[in-house]
């Protein structure tokens, strides 16, 4: 019984030190990479997928059709929807709710995106990548601050 | 980001090429656009593009007597904030339309701005769009 319980705590607490708790993030890859390499360019990949052009000769409707352009798409989405994760890892501040918040929401936003991808759902895929511009645009207005970076 | 650059080729192209038929797709902040200068342009609406995250409606006119008319790329926020801002819809405006259009100007002299209004000639409505007012309230819901 006695080496049960020196075995058990020897155990967890080898399970413990494996935590991810105890490891810094091993990416290289710097916030403002993240943002261009994986983020942004998923993000263009679920907003350039639904959308209508109208000219003088009528409108020109642009949605995927095929089984291939819908994975494609959903694999952006899941990579949002990880993302998410991945920015709370980046976060310089471990104590910092509202950058969670944000980053949640961006996981929160191409999870619709993801579903209607499973859907097929080309209504609920252009709606969902108006509420990932808003998630994108609220941290940007928090932390990035464009707007009082230009003005100075 | 990308997109800024993205934002000037696609600028560029349409006017070297007269090219309209190209994604308006780049999500970018609105410092590229001088919100303390409104332009006004007066032409005809050649083109809308009802797409996230920014809707755009290329313009060709004139901003002062005399010129020739060019296209100018006017930028909104997206699709579903400006319905929620009210009025707006995706056949709000018509290619063919004769419309004038105040915007504050692209900051690097390109044929571009951020759209503040638009007027149809022919009945006198007018659709607004503030590119940062009309995002702000949609932010705020973070759960």
């Amino acid at each position: 019984m006695k080496f049960l319980r020196i075995f058990l705590i020897l155990s967890t607490s080898t399970l413990l030190g494996c935590s991810p708790k105890n490891n810094p993030p091993i990416s290289p890859l710097t916030l403002q990479q993240l943002m261009g390499w994986v983020i942004d360019s998923n993000a263009d990949v679920i907003w350039d997928s639904v959308k209508s052009i109208t000219d003088i000769n009528g409108t020109t409707e642009i949605f995927p059709k095929t089984d291939a352009e819908w994975e494609n798409i959903r694999n952006s989405a899941a990579t949002l929807v990880e993302a998410g994760d991945l920015l709370i890892a980046k976060s310089k501040n471990k104590e910092d709710k509202q950058w969670v918040e944000f980053a949640t929401r961006l996981s929160q936003t191409s999870m619709k995106a993801l579903q209607a991808t499973q859907d097929k759902n080309k209504d609920a895929l252009f709606d969902a990548g108006g509420e990932i511009y808003n998630a994108c645009k609220a941290c940007h207005d928090k932390y990035a601050d464009f707007d009082k970076k230009a003005s100075k | 980001m990308k997109n800024i650059k993205q934002l000037k080729m696609l600028i560029a192209s349409v006017a070297v090429f007269g090219i309209f038929a190209l994604p308006v797709n780049a999500h970018h902040s609105t410092t590229m656009f001088d919100h303390s200068k409104t332009l006004k342009i007066v032409g005809t609406v050649k083109e809308v593009h009802w797409t996230n995250p920014h809707v755009a409606i290329f313009v060709e006119g004139i901003i002062t007597e005399g010129q020739e008319p060019t296209v100018w790329l006017m930028e909104m926020t997206s699709p579903g904030n400006l319905v929620r801002a009210g009025g707006w819809s995706r056949s709000a405006v018509k290619p063919g339309d004769k419309v004038t259009v105040d915007f504050s100007p692209l900051r690097d002299g390109n044929k571009g701005g951020a759209l503040k209004k638009i007027t149809l000639a022919d009945t006198g409505k007018f659709y607004t769009a503030d590119i940062r007012a009309q995002e702000s309230p949609n932010l705020e819901n973070v759960k």
